[in-house]
């Protein structure tokens, strides 16, 4: 496959992920929709699953904040520095024909660049691994990145400061998100890391699917439960707050436990490009493989 | 009980004074979207003596759309709402400068705008976050976009009219009450509730 028809692809991969709800993500939201019975929550519901199918079916973006594209990136034979060239290209293409909201702003100059590309952005993260080219692209709004939270635990704590630190974040995001969330909980050395695992945590796992570890799927289970109890509601009217929770962690340091925890709003937006020669495929399921 | 209500804008001060917490409107005639940088440009334009058309009685609208050209003229692809607290440091003096009416957004405000909306007679609705390709048919036609070059696409000022935007949910009347109120209550009560058993 050369550059050109793999920008192609890639624009390709940019609509679906902006116009078309994931599977695991809509059903999620249809049973809450289903179990519901408050009359303004449901109200909600009904219209957030009908901007799903209008926006599917028109290939409108789902929502006008199509956020800031993130990649990640099996590189399979290709270089790095060409594949960033494609990206880039492909990105300032998409943004005209699906199209995008312009959404790069040089906070020096106030310049929007008006192609969604810019210093740094979009922002490419390289991922070990794959005999063949896999690009998952991801778009997250600010809306829901301003709620994000921090804090670095003293490396001891356990579990309940773990529980007070998330529900904490919740509730004091509130309705801010656009719930129901699907929040993403990194445990980490540092705050870097926690943050990058919180949202793999969100993006790279389907819905429904639990950590492997024991220990971290029943607190996934019990978080979730807990977020629930926190009655924030669909939009804060109500209802469920959360559809999952996804926790990813790694070793910590001997003094420190950084959790980083960020929400999506409902509007879950992913897809992956695989290439194999010249083959292509475009999916809005994820693969649960990206941390092995 | 909550009520339904059609809205024509310019509003008149007695058609907000009706309105009350968890109504539902639907809004039509002229909007125009604006955020905090917009808030800043429309001011002071508007103590220059500038200001492109009369706000008097219309509805901003917190949001920032996606658009493309279609010979020659802009048109709507997907629009919906903004995160509107961060507009709450500017909108006290944004409703009692320009006279509008009302603010649409969604996620809910501070106490200042809860103030003005009192004060100066105005409300703030909050419509489903993310529903921005179906909302998006309720724009009829673009008026004008303003300051475009200068704050780009999401932030310039667009001039909309619009048939029945809504589900509308207000959120903060003009009589003082705040439906994000219950909702802070609540969910503090749950989470002290529930530290207090982890």
């Amino acid at each position: 496959m050369d550059a050109l028809e793999l920008k192609k692809h890639i624009v390709e991969a940019i609509r679906v992920c902006e116009t078309k709800l994931p599977d695991d993500v809509k059903n999620a939201l249809k049973k809450v929709y289903e179990n519901e019975e408050r009359q303004l929550p449901k109200m909600i519901l009904g219209i957030l699953l009908e901007n799903v199918e209008v926006a599917e079916r028109e290939h409108r973006p789902i929502c006008q904040d199509t956020g800031t594209l993130t990649f990640y990136v099996k590189r399979g034979n290709w270089g790095e520095e060409e594949l960033l060239k494609i990206i880039h290209d492909a990105v300032k293409e998409a943004s005209e024909v699906i199209p995008l909201r312009p959404n790069t702003i040089d906070f020096t100059s106030g310049i929007n660049a008006g192609n969604n590309t810019g210093r740094f952005i979009p922002w490419v993260i390289w991922e070990p691994g794959g005999e063949n080219l896999e690009i998952t692209v991801i778009a997250k709004g600010g809306g829901s990145e301003a709620v994000s939270s921090l804090k670095v635990l003293p490396a001891t704590a356990g579990h309940n400061e773990i529980f007070r630190t998330v529900l904490e974040s919740v509730a004091k995001a509130g309705a801010k998100p656009c719930p129901p969330i699907v929040l993403g909980v990194g445990i980490a050395p540092s705050p870097d890391i926690a943050f990058d695992l919180a949202k793999r945590a969100i993006y790279l796992r389907p819905l429904g699917i639990r950590h492997e570890n024991k220990y971290i799927a029943q607190m996934e289970e019990n978080l979730l439960k807990a977020i629930n109890m926190l009655e924030v509601g669909v939009h804060g009217f109500g209802g469920i707050t959360a559809l999952d929770v996804h926790i990813e962690y790694a070793s910590i340091h001997p003094s420190s436990m950084a959790v980083g925890v960020i929400a999506s709003c409902w509007a879950l937006r992913r897809a992956t490009l695989k290439v194999h020669g010249n083959s292509a495929i475009i999916t809005s399921i994820c693969f649960p493989n990206i941390f092995k | 009980m909550t009520e339904e209500h059609k809205l024509k804008t310019p509003l008149k001060k007695e058609d907000v004074a009706k309105l009350r917490i968890g109504d539902i409107v639907y809004v039509s005639g002229e909007v125009f979207t604006s955020r905090d940088r917009t808030q800043r440009l429309i001011l002071e334009s508007k103590n220059k003596g500038k200001l492109p058309f009369s706000l008097e009685g219309l509805i901003e609208y917190h949001a920032g759309p996606i658009v493309r050209k279609k010979n020659s003229k802009w048109e709507i692809v997907s629009l919906g709402p903004t995160t509107s607290f961060r507009m709450e440091a500017g909108e006290y003096d944004f409703i009692k400068e320009t006279g509008i009416a009302g603010i649409i957004g969604k996620g809910g405000m501070g106490n200042k705008t809860k103030e003005a909306c009192k004060e100066f007679k105005a409300f703030y609705g909050v419509l489903p976050g993310g529903a921005a390709a179906l909302l998006s048919k309720k724009v009829e036609q673009i008026l004008g976009v303003y300051w475009l070059k200068e704050l780009g696409v999401p932030e310039a000022m667009w001039h909309l009219k619009v048939k029945d935007l809504g589900p509308i949910i207000i959120a903060i009347d003009s009589h003082g009450n705040d439906i994000y109120d219950s909702l802070k209550e609540r969910v503090d009560r749950n989470l002290s509730r529930l530290l207090q058993v982890v």
